[in-house]
């Protein structure tokens, strides 16, 4: 990480997620890049790396969960948060097994999802200290 | 009233029936028992008849014994025999069995006979006299004898005409009973089996589904039994189609209820757009043009419209309509509703649909929210079937030559096997830990109400496809 900007890639089916997402994360500083399809996202995630990978869990195409597995197998540094609108006890647990960051269910304070990013960001960045 | 009641009802036809056949077999018994009496009265005729030949052969042969020896002892011992000869014919001839003209003849005969034998008897005539007298006796006797002979035979003869008579009798008895019996018998067979035809007739036009009841007008003036069996069928084939309805309400709410969780999550997308547009907008409103609220402020909308569509949908599929509430359907509206309704469980099981209306609408009258719950129940079964993905095909069309709108789900899933393929539509058969075997038979049930017909082609390996037929509102 040369420099401290933190990379956000945002996937979510609902454009607006995206739109807004990119709106408020990049006034704090990050890079994001946002997707509705999943198929291309992961064609992206594969070329570049991302610090934070914000996903929505089911879309057409692609399933959030195997967003994770790729993401975790790709870039196992990478932080994955999943939020969802069909947010179900196992469906989280299943999520928190396989290494999830946080699992946020749908209707989400920006606030709440603010906050769970910067403590992604703040072990993202003390691990990367580490290594310095 | 009696005869109201006797024609009214099948006791009354039986009752009356009986009783003519009672009435008829007493009048024959009664002809027979007279006959008989006729005939026993005819044989004592007879027997007396034997009694007075036997008597007249005794008083010749004494006569006879008279004659040749002149003894009058002979003479005296016929007295007695004559006087009971004489009660014998008087008693004949008040019984008016024998014509009275034979017997008035006879007696004629028995008194010149009987004084003939007195003056012999006091002797008081002379020698020449008593020459003539013992001639006038044998003439005498023999005409009396024959007298006798001749109403002895011709009253055997009235006898055998009469007996004729009385056989002649009980055969025309018969002849006129037998009919009679056999007419009662045809007529009852026809007066209760008539409306008991009738209601079998229209027990199978109900379960074909041409009535909905059992018309009680056609048999109410002839059998008022049958009015009221009609009667209970009729409030068994309500109480049948009320237990019908709750059930196909209850499996809506069971329908509802998988329907419902899907729902849920599906208004949690458009809400979580609303509240992150309006949140963005409030930290950032003083940084923005006025274009960019105003594009903002729309997300909001169209995303509240978006919530309001998924709650309509719902709303329409769980208000409870009345059963018989029949309206024009277009069934590419309620299609495209219904995929609105299962929207999540559709991008939940990652399945792909496909969609084919023609251009024109296609109408059926029917009940819209049971025909929904039978395309969720049929469009969930397939979902269902292809739980790693899959293609939903629903087609729509109009089959103008029969009239008929055709409606085709398919799934590409594995399909029925043929062991299960008979028992879909059987209440309570289900091949699922969590299902009530309820979806399918309820659905068949609501569609032959709306006289249409259900169809499963499925092979195992190809795919299932339901096809349903509806007739065409022209």
């Amino acid at each position: 990480m040369s420099d401290q900007t933190i990379k956000l890639l945002v996937i979510d089916d609902e454009p607006i997620v995206g739109k807004r997402l990119k709106q408020a994360f990049m006034k704090m500083g990050m890079e994001v890049e946002t997707f509705t399809d999943p198929r291309e996202a992961m064609n992206t995630i594969k070329q570049k790396s991302f610090d934070i990978v914000v996903t929505d869990l089911k879309m057409e195409g692609m399933d959030g969960m195997t967003i994770l597995e790729e993401v975790q197998k790709l870039n196992p540094k990478a932080k994955v948060i999943i939020i969802t609108g069909y947010a179900q006890v196992d469906t989280a647990s299943e999520a928190f097994r396989k290494g999830v960051f946080d699992f946020i269910p749908k209707p989400f304070r920006l606030e709440e999802l603010k906050n769970v990013i910067l403590r992604a960001m703040s072990g993202a960045l003390s691990e990367s200290n580490k290594n310095i | 009233m009696f005869i109201s009641f006797a024609f009214r009802t099948i006791y009354g036809k039986l009752i009356l029936s009986f009783s003519i056949i009672c009435i008829i077999s007493g009048l024959a018994a009664m002809a027979a028992i007279y006959s008989l009496y006729k005939v026993e009265d005819k044989i004592s005729v007879i027997e007396s008849f034997y009694e007075i030949n036997q008597r007249i052969l005794e008083v010749r042969s004494s006569e006879k014994n008279f004659l040749l020896y002149e003894n009058k002892n002979e003479l005296i011992s016929t007295i007695d025999k004559l006087n009971e000869i004489k009660t014998s014919i008087d008693a004949l001839e008040t019984s008016g069995i024998i014509t009275n003209h034979n017997i008035k003849n006879c007696k004629t005969e028995f008194e010149n006979y009987y004084d003939l034998i007195h003056q012999l008897i006091r002797k008081d005539y002379s020698e020449i006299d008593f020459n003539n007298l013992k001639i006038n006796l044998r003439a005498y006797g023999h005409d009396f004898m024959n007298c006798a002979m001749s109403m002895d035979s011709s009253a055997k003869q009235q006898i055998e005409r009469e007996s004729r008579n009385y056989k002649a009798i009980a055969f025309i008895l018969i002849l006129i009973i037998l009919p009679i019996c056999a007419m009662i018998g045809i007529f009852l067979a026809r007066w209760i089996m008539t409306p008991l035809r009738e209601i079998r007739k229209a027990v199978a036009q109900v379960m074909r589904g041409e009535l909905s009841y059992i018309p009680v007008e056609p048999t109410k003036k002839i059998c008022s039994e049958c009015a009221e069996l009609i009667d209970a069928l009729n409030k068994m084939l309500q109480a049948l189609e009320d237990k019908h309805q709750q059930l196909i309400q209850a499996e809506k709410l069971m329908a509802l209820g998988k329907v419902t969780a899907g729902i849920a999550h599906e208004i949690n997308n458009p809400l979580n757009n609303i509240s992150l547009t309006a949140e963005i907008l409030m930290e950032d409103i003083s940084n923005m043009d006025c274009d960019e609220r105003r594009g903002m402020i729309h997300d909001i909308i169209v995303q509240v419209d978006r919530a309001r569509e998924i709650v309509r949908n719902l709303l329409d599929f769980s208000r409870a309509r009345k059963p018989t509430d029949w309206n024009r359907v277009n069934l590419g509206e309620l299609i495209h509703n219904t995929l609105g309704l299962l929207k999540n469980q559709i991008r939940l099981s990652g399945v792909e649909t496909e969609l084919n209306l023609p251009q024109e609408p296609i109408t059926i009258m029917g009940n819209s929210s049971q025909l929904q719950q039978v395309f969720v129940n049929i469009i969930l079964n397939a979902l269902q079937a292809m739980k790693d993905g899959g293609k939903l095909r629903i087609e729509i069309k109009a089959v103008s030559e029969q009239d008929k709108a055709m409606i085709e789900i398919s799934d590409t899933g594995p399909g029925i096997p043929h062991a299960v393929m008979e028992h879909i539509f059987e209440p309570f058969f289900t091949t699922k830990h969590d299902g009530t075997g309820l979806g399918l038979s309820v659905s068949y049930g609501i569609v032959k109400e709306h006289k249409g017909d259900i169809q499963v082609i499925s092979e195992p390996g190809q795919g299932t496809t339901f096809r349903l037929e509806f007739p065409l509102w022209l």
